[in-house]
Parts: structure tokens; sequence; C-alpha cells
């Protein structure tokens, strides 16, 4: 089958997928407990007619399967809705943040996977080596600690101990400073926040990648190799890289759609002005329009990132491409 | 002769003058300049709070509006856009002379048509504890520019204190930007023109406002601070290490690390303000099912309370850091507060009641079981639980503990009252008729906040309706007294503790907190000491 030809395949079933998860997540965030309007009004013995008419400038007297009707209407045209909370168009409210997450997940992303693919292929061929064992042992680390806690530790240490880094933000409020200072700024608000989000998937990354390097190097081709007098370099390089390349790329995939789930807790800890943050505030404030939105957008990017998972596969796996 | 009363002008001119300069050394101390930064828990929705539950939006908008007069430590009122007011022989017409020295952020001079247009436009048809008194009010006018009047259908007697209170929705608005609406692109919401001491500047989605110094601000000499930052931090120890890292300059008292106050208390670098809260004077009650089949015997409510050890629970809930209550309405409202008709721990008079009222002990010592719910993210709620959980074993009741985000905790709670026992913070002050009354009113049952224990009493009804018409300070004191005398014998929720009436503020600044309600208010008087 041609590339074309499949990712057009597979384009067409990702459709009736984002229907299908379009509907759960209506369903999921509708079911529930608790009432936007009572959080949106609040306290204070609210009159009737006030919390009526609130609920009808936000059509949420209506039935729910007229709301869901509507609701599949709308992102039909991409109009993702009105945030109840905030009173803006949704997708606004999502793009305005994505600038932000994008910087903390693309920084952590590219970290965590360069480190921990090099490492892993470094330490494959030379178990139990001190490089080997120390990265095993942050790892383990790295893959058991809670990303919460492993914020609190790492604020703990370099911000209120050493005083290395600022605690929390994006950017210093007080200091207001301005193009390349405000760079360098914001790369010394960065460093904490990425590192938290890195440890898990350089675990995940580093393991995998080191695993596969052990089980590559017992192959018999690489005993061929070796028999040939290849010389040790290029054994590695031209004979158990490439092999170990197909795991890693799963993982890399599954690390791109898990990035948001993590930056909830990361961008709480270090109040970092990204989506995670906003999914907070919307479950809180039960802001059904806003969620409905967020998960519409990670959907479709979990969606995506699967797809461009499965093509750069059959780029690199002849035989995937046969099949 | 000449020469002595020359030396004696003398004397009495340098005298003067050094007082002169003495007396106002203190304001010549004050130093202009430097920014404030104040922490709150989650971003306001937009900046204008006319949903009063928005707390962000009204730490903002304390800074860049004012309302029409205020009130100090005691209650008693002062002007603030009003100059004076005065009220009829008959109390029905309330007459206000308005500053005519008030320009708005836009340049547009302020008016007494902005205050009729706010109140009935905006806080009558809008604000969600307008209920309680603009059906009282049978007219707003604004007879010339600098003067409005508020005619009322009967009696009302705390109407001044509610104008004077923020979180009633009085902040003034403009009603040259308000009212043709929100436009499209939300400037009402998100661009605020005010009159007050600082002027918005910009929000910065997701991490926090930034408001300036007004410089033509209509209080002579204020502000003093420069720049007044409002940043969202959800994440209490996220918070603690800001603060402790000198990034933030003030925790108010609900988010508050209640664990750290007595380090903070020794330590120079900080300040433990005991004000602040005078005015919403909120407290910790356990709210009580009456529909249970247990919680709606009298006895067993009584022998609950009993049971109850308060200064335990106050105590495991915030270290030291706060006081049991016996009653109602918070300690600090003192003109209505009655602590006699509380209920000192007796597990013998707790026991003797639940075996009369026929609850006797089964073979493993309990008697039956109740659920008793908190709202998850307020952990001194969780600690209180703990030791009510422990308290009530002692006379044989099991007590399942569980928690809820607030959304579900309000629909089990409040809407759909399944629930058998609840921690709930309720505000008792400025006032009581708008704080205390709609609680437990029978009309409010199934409602948000309100009577969640389903409480039917004719007599409160009653007494609660007419207690607003009494103008007289000791009369109306005395009806209070006998409400909250029904109110602790019925027990629709027993009220264990008061939240601490401390602010955190970083030292190095003065003036923070100057007002009642200053865990919130404005920062105008605020000022750099370093």
């Amino acid at each position: 089958m041609k590339l074309n030809k499949y990712v057009q395949g597979r384009l067409i079933q990702a459709v009736p997928l984002i229907f299908i998860v379009l509907t759960i997540n209506f369903v999921l965030i509708h079911s529930a407990p608790g009432d936007p309007i009572h959080l949106l009004i609040g306290e204070g013995g609210a009159s009737e007619e006030l919390i009526e008419q609130t609920r009808a400038e936000f059509g949420l007297d209506k039935p729910l399967h007229i709301q869901y009707f509507s609701y599949i209407q709308n992102v039909l045209q991409l109009n993702l809705g009105y945030s109840l909370r905030y009173r803006e168009d949704v997708l606004g409210l999502i793009m305005g943040r994505i600038p932000a997450s994008f910087l903390l997940m693309g920084t952590s992303f590219v970290i965590s996977s360069l480190i921990g693919i090099l490492l892993g292929l470094y330490t494959g061929p030379r178990k139990d080596s001190l490089v080997d064992r120390l990265s095993v042992l942050v790892s383990i680390l790295g893959y058991s600690l809670p990303i919460f806690f492993l914020g609190l530790i790492l604020l703990t240490v370099f911000s209120l101990k050493l005083g290395w880094f600022p605690t929390q933000g994006m950017y210093n409020i007080r200091a207001s400073y301005e193009g390349w200072n405000l760079v360098k700024d914001v790369l010394h608000h960065l460093f904490l926040p990425a590192m938290t989000y890195s440890a898990f998937q350089f675990a995940l990354i580093f393991r995998v990648t080191r695993v596969k390097m052990q089980e590559v190097m017992k192959e018999n081709y690489i005993t061929t190799a070796r028999a040939k007098g290849v010389i040790e370099k290029n054994v590695i390089f031209h004979h158990a890289v490439p092999n170990t390349l197909l795991p890693i790329i799963t993982i890399l995939g599954f690390n791109f759609s898990w990035l948001l789930a993590g930056s909830v807790l990361t961008e709480t800890v270090f109040a970092w002005p990204g989506l995670g943050r906003l999914m907070f505030d919307a479950v809180s404030a039960r802001d059904y329009p806003l969620l409905m939105g967020l998960f519409f957008v990670l959907s479709t990017f979990v969606i995506i990132i699967n797809l461009l998972t499965d093509v750069v596969y059959r780029m690199v796996d002849p035989r995937v491409r046969l099949n | 002769m000449v020469n002595k009363i020359f030396c004696y002008i003398s004397i009495f001119v340098t005298f003067c003058f050094l007082s002169f300069f003495s007396g106002t050394s203190s304001i010549l101390a004050k130093k202009s300049g430097g920014t404030f930064i104040k922490v709150i828990e989650n971003e306001p929705a937009t900046l204008d709070y006319l949903f009063g539950k928005d707390f962000g939006a009204l730490t903002a908008a304390t800074n860049f509006y004012n309302t029409l007069l205020t009130y100090d430590y005691n209650f008693d009122l002062h002007p603030e856009l009003a100059k004076s007011w005065e009220i009829s022989d008959d109390g029905l017409r309330y007459t206000f002379k308005l500053r005519n020295d008030v320009k708005w952020h836009d340049g547009k001079r302020f008016t007494a048509n902005d205050v009729e247009f706010t109140y009935r436009e905006m806080t009558c048809k809008k604000h969600n504890r307008a209920k309680t008194w603009c059906p009282r009010v049978e007219s707003f006018s604004s007879p010339s520019d600098d003067t409005f009047v508020i005619k009322l259908k009967s009696r009302y007697a705390p109407l001044l204190t509610i104008l004077g209170d923020f979180n009633t929705g009085t902040l003034i608005r403009p009603k040259h930007i308000w009212e043709n609406g929100i436009d499209k692109n939300n400037n009402q919401l998100y661009n605020p023109v005010g009159t007050g001491p600082f002027i918005f500047k910009k929000w910065v989605k997701g991490s926090h406002i930034e408001l300036v110094k007004n410089k033509n601000y209509w209080k002579q000499g204020l502000p003093l601070l420069d720049k007044v930052v409002i940043q969202f931090l959800p994440d209490e120890s996220g918070r603690l290490a800001a603060f402790e890292n000198g990034d933030i300059d003030m925790i108010h008292s609900y988010i508050l690390p209640y664990e750290h106050v007595k380090r903070f208390k020794k330590d120079p670098r900080y300040q433990v303000i005991p004000h602040g809260n005078e005015g919403t004077g909120t407290n910790e009650n356990l709210l009580m099912n009456h529909d249970n089949k247990y919680l709606k015997d009298k006895n067993v409510r009584h022998a609950i309370a009993f049971a109850l050890n308060k200064e335990e629970i106050a105590d495991a809930a915030m270290f030291g850091a706060s006081e049991p209550t016996y009653g109602h309405v918070h300690p600090g409202v003192k003109w209505i507060y009655f602590p006699q008709y509380d209920y000192p721990q007796n597990i013998l008079v707790s026991n003797l009641l639940l075996d009369n009222a026929g609850f006797k002990r089964g073979t493993n010592g309990t008697r039956f079981t109740l659920r008793l719910y908190y709202a998850f993210g307020r952990a001194f709620e969780g600690r209180a639980a703990e030791v009510v959980r422990a308290n009530l074993k002692k006379v044989g009741i099991e007590v399942k503990i569980k928690s809820y985000d607030r959304p579900a905790f309000i629909e089990n709670v409040f809407t759909k009252r399944n629930f058998d026992m609840a921690h709930q913070l309720f505000t008792t002050s400025p006032d009581p008729t708008l704080s205390v009354v709609h609680r437990y009113k029978s009309s409010n049952i199934g409602r948000a906040f309100a009577n969640a224990a389903g409480w039917v009493n004719k007599e409160y009804d009653k007494l609660t309706d007419l207690e607003v018409g009494i103008t007289n300070v000791t009369k109306r004191a005395a009806t209070w007294q006998r409400i909250q005398q029904i109110l602790m014998d019925e027990l629709p929720g027993y009220p264990l503790f008061g939240m601490p009436n401390i602010q955190l503020v970083r030292a190095g600044f003065a003036d923070v907190i100057t007002s009642p309600i200053g865990y919130n208010g404005s920062l105008e008087n605020a000022y750099l000491t370093k």
C-alpha cells in the first residue's frame, strides 16, 4: 500500500473515532456531579430568577440531547463554544495557553528523549558499568516518584535551600524584563518545571532503549558482524542502533500523547500558565464547554500523534510496509 | 520687655515648627514606590464580580473601584465616594451627598448617575446577595450630579453597612462604560475603568493581573505603591515556597499555611497581622441533615453537640491559629455574640441523651453510623472531621468521612441533600441579616450554601423577617439573641471554630491591612518601609 493511500485511510478512520470521543466526553462531563451555575453564582442565597436567567443565558436549561446535538453541530463548524466561567470563546482560551504549554512540553520532550535515547544506547552494551548503574537509579526515581512530589523536592532543594531557581511562574513579575533579558528570565523559570516534567518520560525512554539495546547486542547478526571483523563502533551504529529504533518510536509517541496529562500537576505546582492549569480550573468550575473543548483538542492531538507514529513506523520498518 | 516677647514668640514659632514636622513625620516617612504581590488561589473568571463568588475578581476590583461609604473595625461608617448622608425621621429616605472631585480612570467625572446605575441595573439585577436588600428599595434616584437618594418601602437597619461592604456588589461602576451592555470585545469584563487607587494595566492569563498607581486619585497623597500584582497560585506548597522565597508578599487568611503560622510569628522576615477578617466573621460549622432518621431527633443533635470537644477540633484543624466559637455569629461581631447557648463537652450527658432517645449500643458498642462530608481542598476540614469522628466514637456513633470536590459537595449537601453531616464555612459578618438569615430560612431548602439541614422553624422565619425593621441597636440585638437561642437549641448546624483572623505579609511593608475586610480589600494605604 502506498503511503499516501495509507494516510488517507487512517484519516477516514479518525473521523468516526473523534465523534465517539466527543460523545464520550459529553456524557462523562455532564454526568459528573455538580452544577456549574451554583459555582458561578455562588453563595449568598441568590434568587431563583437569577439562577434560571443564568442557566438560560448559557443554554443549560435545554434538554441534554438538544445540548448534545447543538454541541456536535457547533464542533462541525469548528466552534467549540463559549466558556461559562471566563465568558470567552473556548478556542481562543485554548490557543492563548498553547504557547506556554508547548514551551514546557516541547522542552521536556526534547530533553528527556535526547538524554534518554543517548544514555540508553550508551549503557546498553555497557551493562553494570558506573554510568549504567547511576542512570538506572535516576530512572527508577523518575519513574516511581509522583510528579507533584518530585516537583516539591526540586523546589525545596534548588529554590528554597540553594536559591538557584525561582519558585513559580513563567517570568519575574516584579522586574518586568524585556528582549534578551526576558528570554533568559523565562529559561531560568523553565528549568525546574521542565526537569520535573522530563523525569518520567526520561525514565521510560531510557529503560526501553537500554533493554532493547541489550537484547539486540545478543542477536546473531551482531555476532556475525563482529566475526566478519566489523569494528565495534560500526557494529553499534550500523547494526544495533537501527534495530532498537522501533520500540523507541513507540515510546516517543506514547510520551507525546501523555504530555498533557502530566502538565496538570507540573503546571499547578510551578504555577506555569499553560493548558494543564486551564484544565484544572475548568474541572473545578464544571465549565462544560471549556472542558469539552480541551478534551476535543487533546483527543485530536493524540489521534494525530498515533497516526504520525504509525507513518514513521512504516518509513523505518520495511516489514510493516510490506504487510 | 520687647526682647522677652520676641523671645517667647520665637520659642513658640520654633515649637510649632518642630511639632508640625514631628506630627507629620509619619506621613513624610511613608515611602512611595514599590510593587506589592498578593496571591490568590484561583484565577478570576472575569474582572467584574456580578456574581459575588468570584473572590479573585473582587480582590482586584477593590483596588480599582470604590464604594459609597466604608466601615471600620467597630463597624462604624465612614465617607468614601459619599461625603455625607442623612436619614429621614421615618427611616425611609437616605440622601447621600457625593464628592464632586472624583474622576473615572478615563477622565470622565463621577456623578450620582453612576451610583444609581450601579445599584439599580447591576447590583440589584445580577448580584447573588441582592435578594436580601433590593426588594426593600422603592426607588433609587439622582436629583443632581452630587446627590443620590434611596427610598425604602419599609425601615431596613443594615442598609448602610450593606452599601459599605464590597462583598455585596456595591463597588460603583461607570454608567458610561456599562449602559450599553457588554461589547463584543468584553471590554467591560476585561478592561475595567474605575475611580479607585490603582488602574488596571494587564491580565496575563493563567499567571497574574497587574495594576498601576492612579496618579490622579481623589484621596490626596495616595496610593503609595507603584504597582499591585495579583498572582494566581493554586498549589498550597508552591504558594508557601514562593512566599518564603520572597516571590510574593501576602497570603490572605483563607489560604494560610496554618501549620506554619507559629514559625512565621517568630521570624522577623514576616508579619502576622491579626486583622482583616472582622467584616466576614467566618465560622466553621457542622451541618446536620434533619431528614436523617437519627438526626431528626433533637436529642440526638444535642447529644452530638455534647460529645464534641471544640478546643480539640479547632486545635487539630488550625494548629492553634484559631479559637472555638460558641454561637452562630463570629465572636468578632460583638454586639450580637451570645456564647451562652453552647454545649460544653459532656460525654455522660451525651450518652444519656442517646440512651433515652432509644438508640442503645449494639454488641460492638456502636449505636448507629453517620456520614460526614467535607469539600476536597480544605485540609483543615478533614483534620476537624477526624476529631469529630474520635469524639463521637466515645458515645457510640460511628462516623464515615468522605470528601468530594466542591461541585459534587454542593450537589450532595445543598441541592440533593444526600448527606448526614457536613463541614461548611459560613460568613456571619458584617451584618447577620446579610450573612446568617438565609442559611436557615425554610424557603431556602435545596439551594446552594443555604438551608442544607432542611430545617423548618416558623419562629425563626418570623423573627428574621421582623428584625431588619428594628433600627434601635439594643432592641435588634435582643431579637438576635432569641434567634441564636433558637438556632442553638434546634441545631440545623453546630458552630465549631472561627476562621483565623490573620494575614501573612512579608516584612518591609506597612498598612497593608487597614480595614475589617482587608483580606481582599484595597491596598491604597500600603507602603514600603525599607
